[in-house]
């Protein structure tokens, strides 16, 4: 099947992500290392490392995605991909584990996330759901679709007739 | 499930992403932009008081927590145990259930009663005349971000202590002598302290009289036989205390080398508070 119509357009859905995985996150880390220079910047650079890329990935997969109509599974996958990705790029914005040690001046307190990141989970969770049942509702329209494309592309082989 | 249905689903769907995509930016703003601040006390922040009625050492000091986060800080629990650099516990403090609205900052007064009664003396005497090094052990965890994030703070403070006898060569030998006493008596005759109470308990008996008196302490010593193998001692200290009065703390104790094995045995234990 081929691409859909919208494919050369930036989607809605890759704008979102470049807005919200990349670039209001890398402003507000440069804010903050700006503006409180007493807090340690390797930690951050160690975020921007890992989340910058990951970010870049979820604009594509999420591009790459309305591409493929409601109903196709290369949509259903890309879509699961780009939630799994979404988790990856909170675990890395988490620094790489559910809990969080930092300091005010000469004392360490840690967050402990678990709760949060199982709230999360579960929204994605739910998300998968969605993209799940939406391949469900619309496969049938895909496969319509298919039958057409073929029966249309029959009708345009020349008939050889017999003299 | 029909499409329209579905759309119900993606509004759902992409609410709740919002609403995580938002406790995030604030909890992330809020966490390293340091909008949660506690101040814990330092050595100056500790004062002194006496309640002589109650016959109770009343420690005050404080902590603050700023609250400029988005969210309330619920449920805060403070465990807080004082000890010496020995190991010794001299107080546990526990305080749960203290909330801190967003946007405020908000002072907890904290007091601390020491019943004189109820110490145990040979903790708390060795402060009388031994400087020392305190450990504040402190374990504070609160909710936030509607307990979804647990904060926890485990540290270990320090504070000088300046006794306040602690300038004079009577305190190489003759108190902590007594103060073990005090501990032998209340411990009992364990394998090091055999030893160690052998040769007190020997120095006790070679007691006779003992004092010294300046315009701000005073200490008194007597020993009496009360056969060849036995004495009692009684010690008298009379010291200034917070600026405001006297305190007293006197013992009595038998002491002595019955069959050759050291024995001593607290009689009588008094702590009192005189205001000038």
């Amino acid at each position: 099947m081929s691409p859909t119509n919208t494919s050369r357009k930036a989607s809605a859905k890759a704008i979102f992500a470049l807005t919200f995985y990349l670039v209001l996150p890398a402003a507000a880390i440069y804010l903050i290392l700006n503006t409180y220079p007493e807090l340690g910047a390797d930690r951050y650079r160690t975020m921007v490392y890992w989340f910058i890329p990951l970010a870049l990935l979820l604009v594509i997969v999420s591009q790459l995605s309305i591409r493929y109509e409601k109903g196709d599974r290369r949509r259903l996958a890309l879509n699961i991909s780009y939630v799994v990705i979404t988790l990856v790029w909170l675990l890395a914005f988490l620094g790489g584990s559910l809990v969080v040690t930092d300091s005010w001046g000469e004392y360490e307190f840690s967050l402990h996330l678990w709760k949060y990141v199982l709230l999360i989970v579960a929204v994605a969770m739910f998300n998968i759901l969605y993209y799940v049942l939406e391949w469900l509702a619309y496969t049938d329209d895909v496969t319509s679709k298919v039958d057409i494309d073929y029966v249309g592309s029959m009708s345009v082989i020349p008939l050889k007739l017999e003299e | 499930m029909n499409k329209r249905h579905l759309v119900y689903v993606r509004i759902v769907a992409i609410s709740l992403s919002c609403i995580v995509a938002v406790l995030t930016l604030f909890n992330l703003l809020t966490v390293v932009t340091h909008g949660i601040d506690i101040d814990v006390p330092d050595g100056e922040s500790f004062a002194w008081a006496v309640d002589p009625v109650e016959q109770r050492v009343l420690i005050l000091t404080n902590f603050t927590v700023r609250n400029h986060g988005a969210y309330d800080i619920d449920e805060i629990n403070v465990n807080a145990r004082l000890g010496t650099d020995d190991g010794k516990t001299l107080v546990n403090l526990s305080i749960e259930d203290l909330t801190v609205s967003r946007g405020s900052d908000k002072r907890f007064d904290v007091m601390i009663p020491v019943d004189l009664n109820e110490i145990r003396l040979a903790d708390w005497f060795p402060l009388i005349y031994a400087d020392t090094t305190f450990n504040l052990y402190l374990d504070i965890d609160a909710d936030y971000m509607y307990r979804l994030v647990h904060v926890t703070v485990d540290e270990t403070l320090t504070y000088q202590w300046t006794a306040p006898l602690s300038d004079g060569a009577y305190d190489d030998v003759l108190l902590p002598g007594l103060s073990r006493i005090l501990t032998l008596a209340q411990d009992g005759l364990g394998s090091y302290a055999y030893t160690v109470g052998n040769a007190i308990i020997e120095y006790a008996m070679t007691i006779e009289d003992f004092s010294i008196l300046t315009e701000d302490y005073a200490i008194w010593v007597n020993a009496t036989p009360l056969s060849v193998e036995m004495r009692n001692i009684s010690c008298e200290i009379s010291l200034p205390f917070d600026g405001q009065g006297r305190l007293d703390v006197g013992f009595v104790a038998e002491v002595g080398m019955p069959g050759s094995s050291p024995f001593a045995e607290l009689k009588e234990v008094h702590l009192g508070y005189v205001a000038y």
